[in-house]
């Protein structure tokens, strides 16, 4: 028996996991692997060149929950949170790295078919109503976190409408953006193998600032992908095979050239921005302007204290008035 | 503020609020593209919370910029390289010197902070509420730094104390521009005709050329003195005195200049009269109880002496014996004379006068004399503004006895004047030699005489010294004006340094010549101001009339 570690903080569990699939000999269904080599010529991709990149914008988002409630309408009971997102964008274009588009949302979502009016908390606090489907008690949770990917979506196709950039959008991808093929979705944790076990020795193999080759991903609920394992850092030893390896991924739309030639410029531009081991929990595979973003939108959402502070005082004040009302 | 011209001040941040902001002090934060330097003046126009508008003026007292929500020391390295966004804090801490009105409530977080110039900086420093002022001093921006006059005439106070390491913190060029200042400007209005000012000279001769034009004096300077709104030139009305060489002929003894030098001596019936024994005996481990003692009897009697015969005749006689010149003294006094003007002191303390008067006689003896020509050269600071006394070649026990006698003289001709007006102004090198804080001595006296009661007589004393640490306290603490130049480190750390505060002392340590720290009652923090270039020589290759090339080029080449 093999013992390795996983470099990972174990707070945030593994970065390299098969996920429930047992890895066989056998293809797993839905992935292509002879997108860019035929399955038995898989080895390391070392490319020396690839696309031309004027400059990078990396995309993120972060949310949390403020507040968990109960509401009741006409004699119905349901479930509803208050939260806040933000979402933004590094830029790096070989002269500097800066901070981009900025932008904070505050929800309110409720489990009920009625939606309450906005909350105005504070003067940079408004907390918007959206329903949650779900009747659960997770359920408005949910419907803050795809609030907020759908604003993530949103700036990152707007960033992507510039040909000469590329945008490298944190996680898998949520949308395809054909008429350019410059998005590429960055997995850094890597919940699904896909590949069978033949493969999957190749990027255990891999060294560092090289990718496996392209394969093709396709699902009922998303659109077709090509996608590619990239090893950022080597491992140290006692590692890991899987250490470092981050998964990347771009809409099949954009072609099979445009993916290898993106691929290819992955190889060159990621791994100089690895985590650093000992610093972040998360290293290699967090990115130093996606870290660096995550704490910049931490900021701008404000403290949570206070918001929770704010949003009990608000409800405290309302339920007062109720009561002073059901007096009169 | 209203009435605030908008070219005199520049938005450049707000207020913080991720730090204490309090009504005396307060961090802004300076806004992308704008520059806040230390000694910048800044408003804060604010409003209290029922409505009343409220102005912080304060001073920069610390800059710094910082990358903001970094944690690890080497990110500034993946910033550089571009790896890594990052957003710099850059700001400002303000040590808040007025408010208007006085409400000390702490300013608003978030409200707009603006570096003011020119009319508004006057008024940061509350210098439009002083009826009567003195320009001291250009800040680094240009603007004219002012002292309140009635704390250098007596009104309110007096003195100003000057420390500063030797050779870097320009102290006597400071002074000396103050007394330029003060002399050359309206700031003393009618006063000015009359007052007078003496300037010991101690150290080389920087100090002997006050009359002459400065030939090399930079279009620069000029235009620092046109905008402190003082003429370009030398001192207008200077008379120097340099002690009388050894011999027969009273000449001057000076180094470098002949001309325009008066000679100084006193003659033995002004030396009796004047009772100026106790300077010869000036040295602090000379002050010994049993000793003073009998210089005091001695004093005594040649005090009666001098009332004796001719008045007129610089000689005297006391013993029966008729004395012509110091020697002569010295003579009588190592015989029987001596025990009975004292005749209950121990034979030991006598042999110890004699002892001393001896090694004293033979530094300083030469500059009291008997001969016909003495009583014509004594030293008469009235018939010129500015009156320079070269001491600079005697030596320490000559240095000692001219500078007590002549600061006797002054007390006690302004003692008998009985009023402040008009105002004399001492200048006098190396306070710590005269004043020493440990031991005792009868310059010390009067120096301390001078520190306490000048006010009210309208004597102020401009003292320098390398070390305020080594200074009488009593004399430092009288100052109102508290200057420093350049400061040794261990030197800024003691008390006598405390009104700088934290950020000023560090400073000091590092100013440059002609860049001097002031404090004065009225601002509550210490201003770092530059004072121009002497417009008057201080060496004979800058005084026109004698100009030597040679000598120019000799001190390039040093």
């Amino acid at each position: 028996m093999k013992l390795r570690l996983d470099p990972w903080d174990a707070e945030y569990g593994a970065g390299f996991s098969g996920g429930d699939d047992v890895v066989g000999e056998e293809t797993p269904e839905g992935v292509d692997l002879e997108a860019e080599a035929p399955a038995g010529e898989w080895g390391p991709v070392e490319p020396s060149q690839g696309a031309e990149i004027g400059e990078v914008c990396f995309v993120d988002g972060v949310r949390r929950l403020e507040a968990r409630l109960s509401v009741e309408h006409g004699g119905v009971y349901g479930y509803g949170a208050m939260g806040s997102g933000a979402v933004g964008a590094v830029r790096l274009d070989g002269e500097t790295a800066v901070f981009e588009r900025l932008i904070v949302d505050r929800l309110l979502a409720v489990g009920l078919s009625e939606l309450p009016e906005p909350v105005k908390l504070a003067a940079a606090a408004t907390y918007r109503p959206i329903p949650a489907n779900d009747p659960t008690a997770d359920g408005p949770l949910q419907a803050i976190h795809n609030e907020m990917r759908k604003l993530e979506e949103r700036l990152g196709r707007e960033l992507a409408a510039a040909p000469e950039r590329l945008v490298v959008a944190d996680g898998p991808l949520t949308f395809a953006e054909p008429a350019h093929g410059n998005v590429v979705g960055y997995i850094k944790r890597v919940m699904r193998p896909y590949l069978p076990a033949a493969q999957l020795r190749v990027v255990a193999g891999l060294p560092s600032g090289a990718r496996s080759p392209l394969f093709g991903l396709r699902s009922s609920q998303r659109f077709e992908r090509l996608s590619w394992f990239l090893r950022l850092q080597a491992p140290r030893p006692g590692d890991s095979e899987f250490a470092g390896v981050v998964r990347l991924e771009v809409a099949a739309e954009a072609g099979a050239e445009r993916a290898r030639a993106l691929a290819d410029a992955c190889c060159a531009l990621l791994p100089p921005l690895s985590g650093r081991r000992g610093l972040d929990a998360r290293a290699p595979q967090n990115l130093l302007p996606i870290a660096a973003l995550e704490n910049r939108l931490r900021r701008q959402m404000g403290d949570q204290r206070i918001a929770r502070r704010r949003i009990e005082a608000w409800i405290s004040r309302e339920a007062g008035q109720a009561a002073f009302d059901a007096r009169a | 503020m209203q009435g605030l011209d908008l070219k005199e001040r520049e938005d450049v941040g707000v207020v913080l609020g991720s730090r204490d902001s309090a009504p005396l002090s307060f961090w802004v934060g300076v806004r992308a593209g704008a520059t806040v330097q230390l000694d910048d003046l800044i408003v804060v126009d604010t409003q209290t919370p029922d409505g009343r508008p409220i102005a912080y003026f304060g001073i920069v007292d610390e800059v710094a910029k910082r990358f903001e929500g970094q944690t690890y020391d080497t990110d500034a390295f993946l910033v550089a390289e571009n790896a890594l966004p990052a957003e710099v804090a850059y700001v400002a801490h303000v040590q808040v010197t007025r408010l208007e009105p006085e409400v000390f409530v702490p300013p608003h977080p978030g409200s707009t902070a603006a570096v003011v110039h020119g009319e508004a900086y006057q008024r940061a420093l509350s210098f439009d509420t002083m009826e009567r002022k003195a320009v001291i001093g250009i800040t680094r921006t240009g603007e004219a730094v002012y002292a309140n006059l009635e704390f250098l005439d007596g009104t309110r106070g007096a003195h100003a104390s000057i420390s500063g390491v030797s050779g870097v913190a320009t102290k006597t060029s400071y002074a000396t521009f103050l007394l330029y200042s003060l002399f050359h400007s309206d700031a003393l209005g009618a006063d000015a005709t009359n007052s007078k000012a003496i300037i010991f000279n101690v150290k080389g001769e920087d100090l002997l050329w006050l009359d002459q034009p400065n030939s090399k004096l930079s279009e620069e300077a000029r235009a620092q003195y046109e905008r402190l709104g003082l003429p370009v030139g030398p001192f207008r009305s200077v008379r120097l005195f340099a002690p009388a060489k050894r011999g027969d002929r009273i000449a001057p003894d000076t180094g470098g200049r002949f001309e325009g030098v008066d000679p100084y001596v006193w003659s033995l019936r002004q030396f009796a009269r004047e009772r100026l024994l106790r300077f010869a005996f000036a040295g602090a481990e000379d002050a010994r109880q049993q000793l003073s003692f009998v210089v005091t009897r001695v004093e005594r009697v040649l005090e009666k002496a001098a009332q004796e015969g001719n008045l007129q005749d610089p000689t005297i006689e006391v013993a029966g014996t008729r004395l012509h010149d110091f020697q002569e003294l010295t003579d009588l006094l190592d015989g029987g004379a001596l025990d009975q003007m004292a005749p209950n002191a121990a034979s030991g303390t006598l042999d110890a006068f004699r002892r001393r008067l001896h090694a004293a006689a033979h530094h300083m003896g030469h500059l009291v004399r008997g001969d016909e020509e003495a009583a014509k050269y004594p030293i008469d600071w009235r018939s010129s503004q500015v009156t320079v006394i070269d001491i600079h070649r005697l030596h320490a026990t000559a240095q000692l006895f001219v500078v007590g006698a002549i600061l006797k003289r002054a007390m006690e001709e302004k003692e008998a004047k009985g009023t402040s007006k008009p105002l004399q102004f001492i200048v006098l090198d190396e306070l710590n030699k005269y004043a020493p804080r440990q031991g005792w001595s009868p310059i010390q006296e009067t120096l301390l005489d001078i520190a306490e009661r000048g006010r009210s007589l309208g004597v102020s004393l401009f003292g320098a010294q390398q070390t305020a640490s080594e200074v009488e306290r009593r004399v430092v603490s009288n100052a109102a004006l508290r200057v420093v130049g350049r400061l040794d480190a261990a030197e800024a750390e003691r008390d006598e340094y405390r009104f700088l505060g934290r950020a000023t002392r560090t400073r000091a340590t590092v100013l440059q010549p002609g860049s001097m720290i002031v404090s004065q009652p009225e601002i509550p923090v210490p201003i770092l101001l530059r004072f121009p270039f002497p417009a008057w020589a201080t060496r004979a290759s800058e005084a026109d009339r004698d100009f030597d090339e040679d000598e120019l080029f000799s001190r390039m080449g040093e």
